[in-house]
């Protein structure tokens, strides 16, 4: 058997090669994924880190009092931050309103008109808009609605939060839009359905989870803001749900207790920082659940 | 099913130098094809030659792409639907269309899938008794209410695919159209299912024209009484399908239905 004594040899060559190149691509496979976790355990600790160091200096401020009292006066011990947890609620909901609508609006149109000029203009201007820093919002807000009523309001606040997120959710919602295949569409045109009527009852009806997360994402991020309601909302150490008076807000409270001298206040600004990373990730885990009931 | 010999028979539609483009690619170029009433006609082809573009040319909805544009014309019962003009909506709802994959819109149920139609024309005539009646009769046209009247409220995403692929078969049927388009209406269906609907497209030709684009011969043979051949965006051949398979007059149609390429 000459040529086949031939033939195994070669092909033991060959399967050697083969065996290195396998273990070698096992190696660096190994390497690769061993980078990777460990860039997302370096990516976790700060956020591990904030919530834990939040905890350690805020934990004991967050008594049942905390959440029913509004603060007490100056150098009092107790009371706490039932009225800015009411006022952000009530800022975050001002928010929705002026921003959810709109942003779905500019999503569908974006989804629409893809492909047109105009829409990519407009999507261009939202990319912008949802780069610029935020107090900018907040100077805005504070040209048009502060200064010319004489005083600070929980309206001007909740505006300007609103205003921050009609670019995430309209451009989150183009993004879910994105997905309606196109043959739903076709489907609905072929049945004598104008334009508007296969956008909302056929590609926005069906994308409406996804929609729902987009926004309640969006809104929780604005949620948490600060430096658009340094001077619009301007924040209130007493209780006051009225649109038209400056309102508190968690942020502004945090920030204003955090930069007190008193350990009371500090360890309660803890506490109040706690308090806008829990609802803030509710609010991101109510998104989260939307989106899977899809 | 063999197609009984054509009588003369009035036109219920005709494309006259149709051409389409896609951008500056055109795909359909001088399509002059009639399509009789009360018949089924099927549009064969290889992949890409321009069968499913000139289907969507019928109800102008080739238009909706972003870049794309038809000329010449197409005239239903006479009136160019390329007028000025036209009611697009109107024109669509004369002229049902159901496309190779299922799709019926999986928020609606079954009863409002076949509903959806008659309530775009606005507001529901006759009432809600009339619109079940009427989405009875569509079901039952479309060889599914027997199968279905028990889940008329039942997502029709909860429908097997041959199901859906009817069920739109109905959604179409429902405001009554003259002409019925279908493109590869069984390509994503299983063999018995596929069955199911060249069945009810052969018994819907006693009711309007139907025009079926099929990339399955054999299919085009069962259930067509006329058959274009369209090659690289121009008509090669249309006529008596019996004919056009068995002795046809171009030698790229018989290189085609011989299985040669395509």
């Amino acid at each position: 058997m000459s040529a086949g004594g031939i033939a195994p040899s070669v092909d033991t060559a060959r399967d050697a090669a083969r065996i290195t190149r396998r273990a070698r691509r096992r190696r660096r496979s190994r390497f690769m994924t061993a980078i990777t976790a460990t860039a997302t355990a370096l990516a976790l600790v700060p956020l591990v880190s904030i919530v834990a160091y939040l905890l350690a200096r805020g934990g004991r401020a967050l008594t049942p009092t905390f959440f029913t009292h509004a603060p007490a006066a100056a150098g009092q011990a107790g009371g706490g931050i039932a009225n800015a947890i009411a006022g952000t609620l009530l800022l975050a909901a001002m928010a929705s309103a002026l921003g959810v609508p709109l942003g779905i609006g500019a999503g569908l149109y974006l989804a629409e008109r893809r492909g047109t000029r105009r829409a990519a203009t407009v999507r261009y201007l939202a990319d912008v808009l949802a780069g610029v820093p935020s107090v900018v919002f907040g100077i805005a807000a504070w040209q048009l609605l502060v200064r010319p009523v004489g005083h600070f309001s929980a309206l001007a606040g909740g505006l300007a939060l609103g205003a921050l997120a009609i670019p995430l959710v309209a451009r989150a919602t183009e993004a879910v839009l994105h997905l309606t295949p196109s043959s739903l569409t076709d489907a609905a045109l072929a049945l004598g359905f104008p334009r508007w009527r296969t956008a909302l009852t056929v590609v926005l009806r069906g994308a409406l989870p996804g929609v729902a997360t987009a926004a309640l994402i969006a809104v929780a991020r604005v949620a948490g803001e600060t430096a658009p309601l340094l001077f619009t909302a301007f924040g209130n150490q007493y209780w006051s749900l009225r649109p038209d008076q400056p309102i508190a807000a968690l942020p502004l409270q945090v920030f204003s207790y955090a930069m007190s001298p008193d350990d009371g206040w500090r360890r309660q600004a803890y506490g109040g920082a706690v308090v806008l990373v829990a609802l803030v990730a509710l609010l991101t885990l109510a998104g989260r659940v939307a989106r899977r009931r899809a | 099913m063999i197609a009984p010999p054509i009588a003369p028979l009035a036109t219920r539609l005709a494309t006259r130098a149709l051409a389409a483009w896609y951008g500056t690619r055109q795909v359909l170029a001088d399509v002059s094809l009639d399509v009789p009433d009360r018949r089924v006609t099927a549009v064969i082809g290889p992949s890409g030659c321009g069968k499913s573009t000139l289907l969507r040319c019928l109800n102008r909805l080739h238009e909706t792409t972003p870049g794309a544009r038809a000329t010449g014309r197409v005239l239903l019962d006479d009136v160019d639907v390329y007028a000025r003009d036209t009611d697009v909506a109107a024109l669509r709802r004369r002229v049902g269309m159901v496309f190779q994959r299922p799709t019926p819109f999986p928020t609606m149920s079954v009863h409002d899938n076949v509903a959806a139609g008659l309530r775009a024309l606005g507001a529901r005539r006759g009432g809600a008794s009339a619109e079940s009646e009427r989405v009875e009769q569509a079901l039952r046209r479309a060889a599914l209410w027997d199968e279905v009247k028990e889940r008329l409220d039942e997502p029709a995403s909860h429908l097997a695919g041959g199901q859906q692929q009817r069920l739109c078969i109905a959604r179409a049927l429902a405001h009554e159209p003259e002409l019925l388009l279908l493109d590869e209406p069984t390509a994503s269906l299983d063999p018995l299912s596929a069955q199911r609907v060249e069945e009810l497209v052969y018994a819907l030709r006693d009711e309007l024209a139907v025009v079926v684009v099929t990339h399955n011969l054999q299919q085009a043979a069962r259930i067509s009484d006329r058959t274009a051949f369209l090659l690289d965006g121009a008509l090669v051949e249309v006529g008596d399908t019996r004919a056009l398979f068995t002795l046809p007059s171009d030698e790229r149609t018989e290189a085609f239905v011989t299985g040669r390429f395509g």
